[in-house]
């Protein structure tokens, strides 16, 4: 148990709090069971690790202008994922939860044979940064503390959505399409913008994954099954619940790391969590929080107010 | 008459997908769920009749062997997790989350036995590699059976939705469940006695892909399990015919992006295809689209 292993479980817990919180949108918040969350996820990771790559060849970078290289990369890795989730989301919007489940995973898998038959993203090898640059590591990668300030920015986004008419219109559509539509909520504008944020956040992820230490995009990384993770993470925390969201990616990504330290099962992490999922659907549906965020806790909002009368005190201590 | 060979093989592949698919129909006919384990009936299907034919047991031993233990286990995760599911009105989208959780869980549980993920039926394949000349095709004696046995199974699946009492009694649950139960219908019997002939369709199929393959894996579910849900999308979920038009229709045109050199790409054609489909006909070749009411 070394520093850099933990160093490492955080900066995994962190993606992963980025990747279940934007699903969450999509799965929790709109409603629609998208299965091809890792497409976006790997769309950043490959655009973002191409670009490096082009920006370290055109000499962009140098000890002065990496981190707002790094920056501007991760925004488009973000758009681009943006730019699928607008090429998948405008077919499928109109189907209903089930078929959109299949066409996302076929789009997710469609994706990966393409990616593995384009020579110039190293086709089934994965593409890596560190080859492409003749051996050298990139003058910038991701680190915790970036990661934790998009995972901050991605829990605020959410949150200001979900306070916004925006988000209320989006429960709508959840609760009920057709009663959403004849309030004069047009369904299908708000369900893309949905998948725009959130296949948006899906690719920093995808970036901010790849350049964490492994400078590598590798296709095996962004199947759908490698997806399901995700899904149970949600589902787990509660669906449509943020803080669940966080809850679940945090608890499970600690689980399979503890899993693979047990000898015999160490290799099986994935039975361990479909069994996990089938037991959390039948015995809780509603996950752990139940659609509920921590701002929602009878507990929080005693601490809160406690320590509101705490502060008060002590400024009413000095002031007397 | 390569084209005419292909031909052959096309509808042999696309005959197992029809299988598979006829499953798929009949379940979301029934109870509106996407079996998304349903690929792994097949695989388990698959298994059982290859431990039979490894056991130099005759092959009409092995063909009910598949098909029960297709049926046994669709009927099990019928019991254990859609049955509770249903009984809380857990909703679609718990249904179809579960679904995918027994479909990786089955995928999985094979590799606690070592060496049971891939195993070969080796010079133990019945069907052989015979090949017989009809006309100037040549048409290999396994397709042939596979595709013969299969146009017999969905035949004998018509028979018994259309001509059978307990057929009769799903007919009346897929159209409206309250009312057949005012008949004296019991639902959820009903509903078990689909999974399980859906299952034992499936285990079939997996036995004929086995022998066609003439390996079983684990993961040999997934994707002929989702090429299948396809086949019945394409055709109208729901509608028996439409599953065997669906899987045929699918079959052929796997065949022909092999022929035409597009075989890194096979498995991204049905998917293309699916798209294409919900785009310009939902409701699938064979069924009227309706709106959604309230």
């Amino acid at each position: 148990m070394s520093f850099a292993f933990i160093e490492n479980i955080i900066a995994i817990i962190g993606v992963m709090i980025i990747l279940s919180v934007s699903l969450n949108i999509i799965n929790g918040i709109t409603g629609m069971l998208s299965l091809g969350h890792y497409a976006f996820f790997g769309i950043g990771g490959y655009f973002g690790a191409y670009l490096t790559v082009l920006a370290h060849k055109w000499g962009f970078v140098n000890e002065f202008s990496g981190i707002p290289v790094f920056l501007l990369i991760i925004i488009l890795s973000g758009m681009a994922a943006s730019l699928a989730g607008l090429v998948i989301s405008g077919p499928t919007l109109r189907l209903r939860g089930d078929y959109l489940a299949i066409a996302t995973l076929g789009f997710n898998e469609i994706l990966k044979i393409v990616i593995e038959n384009i020579d110039f993203l190293g086709g089934p090898k994965g593409y890596s940064i560190y080859s492409e640059l003749g051996n050298q590591p990139p003058q910038f990668r991701s680190n915790l503390i970036l990661i934790y300030i998009f995972v901050i920015l991605s829990i605020y986004i959410t949150r200001q959505i979900m306070k916004s008419v925006f988000g209320r219109n989006l429960l709508g559509i959840r609760e009920d399409e057709i009663a959403a539509e004849s309030m004069g909520i047009r369904s299908s504008k708000y369900k893309i913008m949905a998948f725009l944020v959130g296949s948006f956040l899906a690719g920093i992820a995808g970036i901010l994954f790849v350049m964490y230490d492994k400078f590598y995009a590798n296709p095996k990384d962004f199947g759908f099954l490698e997806g399901i993770p995700v899904l149970l993470m949600i589902v787990l925390g509660g669906l449509g619940s943020t803080t669940g969201a966080v809850m679940g990616a945090f608890t499970l990504t600690v689980l399979l790391q503890i899993l693979k330290l047990i000898p015999g099962i160490s290799n099986q992490p994935v039975l361990v969590y479909a069994f996990l999922l089938i037991v959390i659907m039948i015995l809780r549906p509603s996950g752990i929080m139940n659609r509920k965020e921590l701002s929602d806790l009878e507990i929080y909002k005693k601490t809160r107010l406690k320590i509101i009368d705490l502060i008060n005190k002590r400024h009413g201590d000095a002031e007397s | 008459m390569e084209l005419l060979q292909q031909l052959v093989n096309g509808l042999a592949l696309g005959s197992t997908y029809a299988l598979i698919a006829l499953g798929y129909t009949m379940v979301y006919g029934i109870i509106q769920l996407i079996n998304f384990a349903h690929g792994e009936f097949f695989m388990v299907g698959a298994y059982a009749g290859t431990l039979v034919i490894l056991a130099e047991l005759p092959l009409w031993l092995a063909f009910p062997a598949a098909m029960t233990a297709g049926a046994m286990i669709s009927l099990g995760v019928e019991q254990v997790a859609y049955k509770p599911l249903r009984r809380k009105n857990a909703g679609r989208l718990a249904a179809l989350i579960t679904a995918i959780g027994i479909s990786i869980f089955l995928q999985n549980v094979m590799f606690l036995y070592p060496g049971a993920d891939l195993i070969g039926l080796g010079t133990k394949n019945p069907l052989g590699m015979e090949k017989f000349i009809v006309g100037e095709i040549e048409i290999s004696s396994s397709k042939a059976y596979i595709f013969l046995i299969s146009i017999f199974l969905v035949f004998a699946l018509v028979y018994i939705v259309h001509y059978t009492k307990i057929g009769k009694a799903m007919r009346a649950v897929s159209n409206s469940k309250e009312i057949s139960m005012l008949m004296g219908i019991n639902p959820d019997r009903v509903i078990s006695f689909t999974f399980a002939i859906g299952g034992a369709l499936a285990g079939a199929a997996g036995l004929l892909f086995a022998l066609d393959q003439n390996q079983v894996s684990n993961f040999m579910g997934l994707m002929p399990g989702l090429k299948a849900f396809i086949a019945a999308v394409v055709g109208g979920i729901g509608s028996i015919p439409g599953a065997l038009i669906g899987g045929l229709i699918l079959g052929l045109l796997e065949t022909l992006a092999v022929v035409l050199g597009f075989s890194p790409f096979k498995d991204a054609f049905a998917f293309i295809l699916l798209i294409i489909i919900l785009l310009i006909k939902p409701a699938g070749i064979l069924l009227k689209s309706r709106r959604e009411k309230v």
